[in-house]
């Protein structure tokens, strides 16, 4: 038998293909299967034993597309805050997508804990492209108030409103403290009834 | 003897495996950031941090002082990125005597410790790393932060800070047009995959660089296995490749391979690329056990003496493009004889 693509070779393998519903037969000779990516049996390709959606994450960085856009937003804010280690801004990190000093991780720790989140999907709501099924009840848990926040930071950030991104920040800054001081608290009482 | 003289693991499919630690110092910016007298501190406190550990085995490179030529030849073996050839910058390499362990000095962080061993060897590359990131953080005061682990200029290098890559030879998936899927795969688990003189390179005469990008979230182990895991996938693949091309077309794949071994040991002048593609044939010759073929050790060095920086440094001059392909065929066809001879 002649191969059906180069009409040249003797074809010994033989393809079955399906393609919307239609079942074609042909017959290719051993370079044309190559050309096209086919082998006869017993070299069949295992699929990656890894789940796609860290990789997606972190193309979906923000961190990153921020560094390849140096505009000047941030700039005119007053809100800007700017690190003590090294005195660079928001602004100043997005342009070389580096921080300036190790400080800079406490000084934008809010900002710095949701891009690293969805590095390593720590808040899987904003992470798309999940089909796992463990992963769907997750996100029918009712959210709380600083995971709300923290998702609505995300979207500010994505949309690049540093200002308001900067306000939702503080609040969760607030709120945490609370949430801290009421933990002491209460573990004081209870110190205090044993 | 250097690292690249030795054997190792899966070395039919694997040339050779890094493991880095990136580490930065307490109380001083990022190396971006640094003023000049913050420069030669810092490289100071370092050079001398490891010195202190062992006195003998590491020398310093100070990368400002070298000529583009010896920069390139330090890049095409891999100890420092081809980035950094060009980089202004007051940069040092700290490299250990078989050249298998080095701390890259004020590149993105301030430490770069890096391990490389021939073959697939994850293991092993891992503990030499780690033992002197260890080492160094005994005698160091390392940036460490509870939530985000081990802190790094780029929020990429967080948490563990370690990179783990493999040098990979197939020729195998790319003739069977399998390389783009299997590299799309790679790319959608996480993985980095580069050409052989990394980012932005070619995929030339079918070498691979892979790496993980995730680095945080995961114990350093965990990320070793991980990588361990892909990567014996990757190479059995590699080796079916092989098997079924050698059955379906043995002839067509002698007569290349064989070509290729014939041009290197005749030729008089060559380029870089057609270089490198021969070597790539002759080094699957090796690996399908083709009689009178030179081993995995001996091709890795020539590959590292041909290119464009190592050619120029070992005839201790400036060459223009046609005296480089002469003295690369001169020396390709030396080694050639020598080799085959013994
Ligand atoms: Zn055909
Ligand atoms: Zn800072």
């Amino acid at each position: 038998m002649i191969c059906d693509k180069c009409h040249k070779n003797e074809a010994n393998i033989s393809v079955k293909t399906m393609v919307n519903g239609i079942a074609e037969n042909y017959y290719l000779c051993p370079e044309c299967a190559r050309k096209q990516g086919l082998f006869q049996s017993g070299f069949g390709f295992e699929k990656l034993p890894v789940s796609n959606f860290l990789g997606q994450a972190l193309f979906n960085f923000p961190f990153a597309s921020m560094s390849n856009q140096p505009t000047s937003i941030g700039t005119k804010s007053n809100k800007s805050v700017r690190c003590p280690g090294c005195g660079q801004d928001f602004a100043d990190l997005r342009k070389t997508g580096l921080f300036g000093c190790p400080e800079c991780y406490t000084t934008f720790h809010d900002l710095i804990r949701s891009m690293l989140d969805q590095i390593h999907g720590g808040h899987i709501h904003h992470v798309t492209q999940i089909a796992s099924a463990d992963v769907v009840i997750e996100e029918m848990k009712p959210l709380t108030e600083i995971e709300k926040l923290r998702s609505e930071l995300q979207e500010k950030i994505k949309l690049e409103q540093y200002e308001e991104a900067a306000l939702i920040r503080d609040k969760i800054k607030d709120l945490t403290a609370a949430e801290t001081d009421e933990t002491t608290n209460n573990s004081e009482t209870e110190g205090e009834a044993e | 003897m250097s690292w690249y003289e030795e054997h190792g693991p899966d070395q039919d499919v694997v040339i050779s495996t890094r493991v880095r630690f990136a580490r930065n110092i307490k109380g001083y910016k990022f190396p971006h950031l640094l003023d000049r007298e913050e420069t030669s501190e810092l490289i100071n406190i370092i050079v001398e941090a490891v010195q202190r550990l062992d006195p003998k085995s590491f020398h310093l490179v100070e990368l400002n002082s070298l000529n583009l030529t010896d920069k390139q030849s330090l890049a095409e073996r891999h100890l420092i990125s081809p980035q950094l050839i060009n980089s202004q910058q007051n940069k040092c390499l700290l490299i250990n005597r078989e050249e298998y362990l080095s701390v890259l000095i004020l590149d993105e962080d301030h430490m770069r410790i890096q391990a490389i061993n021939a073959g697939f060897n994850p293991d092993q590359a891992f503990e030499q790393a780690k033992n002197l990131a260890v080492a160094l953080e005994s005698v160091l005061e390392i940036v460490y932060d509870q939530e985000f682990g081990y802190l790094a200029a780029c929020p990429t290098n967080v948490g563990t800070g370690l990179r783990i890559s493999a040098l990979l030879h197939v020729p195998g998936l790319e003739y069977l047009n399998q390389l783009k899927y299997m590299i799309d795969s790679l790319r959608r688990s996480g993985f980095t995959v580069r050409g052989y003189y990394g980012e932005g390179s070619s995929e030339q005469g079918q070498m691979l660089q892979i790496s993980n990008q995730i680095t945080l979230g995961k114990s350093d182990l965990d990320l070793v296995n991980q990588f361990k895991t892909i990567l014996s996938v990757f190479i059995k693949q590699e080796r079916e490749a092989r098997k079924h091309w050698f059955e379906h077309e043995k002839i067509k794949l002698q007569d290349r391979i064989y070509r290729s071994k014939a041009i290197l040991s005749n030729a008089y002048l060559i380029g870089h690329e057609e270089a490198f593609n021969c070597l790539s044939d002759v080094r699957l010759g090796r690996a399908l056990g083709f009689v009178g073929f030179p081993d995995y050790t001996d091709i890795l060095s020539l590959i590292y003496l041909i290119g464009v920086g190592s050619i120029q440094k070992k005839e201790g001059q400036i060459l223009n493009s046609e005296q480089r392909d002469i003295a690369r065929a001169k020396l390709i066809k030396k080694h050639f004889a020598d080799l085959i001879n013994n």
